[in-house]
């Protein structure tokens, strides 16, 4: 199951280029990702038991500018014992604008450690499945 | 050769989980790339023989801390016909924090094509071309 997030390009993801600037998708996608971690972590209690980024890739199929309608459709593509991958993509109707994969791991911030990911982490990352 | 940026973490870098937030690497790479692009073109003006992004890369390897400066290690690691990649790194206390890769392509911006590179393109980049050894 994909969940989708409706993003409103603003003045300031622009460049002088005229276009949306590479880096206002990163952020996008970034927002895309909160009701995401809002299920992962209730109470967004991420500490001492929670994810670090271990790998980003994003690319970009198409410009986009200010007055676009934009919708990010997100999934979870793959569920390990550690770390599981998340991937996003940024359509304008039916045309994909830009893809991102993300690589999540599960960290115990005490320890600096990587941990196994919790039963209810599973629970939750399988939905998006 | 690589070049580096030496960059001051701000508070504004961090996330609630006490460490810089990876969008902030984004955020250094591309200030960083800056000087390139100003020694490619002066007035940053890329009109019409332009370049865009295709894709970009980060590995996360060490967590980057507000309390210490980082430098941004740049360098050009594949020139390409119309395409090149620059890669970058995150340095922080002597260690290599982070990997970026970013692949660019030249770009017309008033046919809205893409384009072989141009001479003063492959000037710059050929400048910087490297590889990190402990990397290969």
């Amino acid at each position: 199951m994909e969940y989708l997030t409706p993003i409103t390009p603003q003045i300031c993801d622009t460049d002088f280029s005229g276009n949306v600037n590479h880096v206002a998708y990163q952020r996008w996608f970034d927002h895309a990702r909160i009701s995401f971690y809002a299920q992962l972590f209730p109470k967004m209690q991420t500490i001492p038991h929670g994810l670090v980024t271990l790998k980003s890739t994003v690319e970009y199929y198409r410009f986009v500018n200010v007055l676009d309608t934009l919708v990010i459709h997100s999934r979870v593509t793959h569920i390990g014992t550690k770390s599981f991958e998340l991937t996003q993509e940024l359509r304008r109707g039916e045309e994909l604008c830009a893809k991102s994969v993300m690589v999540f791991c599960a960290l115990d911030f005490n320890l600096h450690k990587s941990e196994p990911l919790d039963d209810f982490k599973r629970n939750v990352l399988q939905k998006f499945l | 050769m690589y070049f580096t940026t030496p960059l001051t973490p701000q508070i504004a870098d961090t996330d609630m989980q006490g460490h810089v937030n990876f969008l902030a690497y984004s955020q250094w790479f591309d200030r960083a790339r800056t000087r390139l692009y100003r020694e490619i073109d002066s007035d940053l003006n890329f009109r019409p023989h332009g370049m865009v992004v295709l894709k970009t890369e980060v590995v996360f390897l060490k967590e980057v801390y507000v309390q210490f400066d980082v430098e941004i290690r740049t360098y050009v690691s594949v020139i390409g016909t119309k395409s090149f990649e620059v890669t970058q790194e995150v340095w922080q206390r002597g260690e290599r924090c982070a990997l970026g890769k970013s692949i660019f392509c030249a770009f017309n911006f008033e046919s809205h094509a893409s384009e072989p590179l141009l001479e003063n393109f492959r000037v710059v980049l050929q400048r910087y071309h490297w590889r990190d050894p402990e990397l290969a």
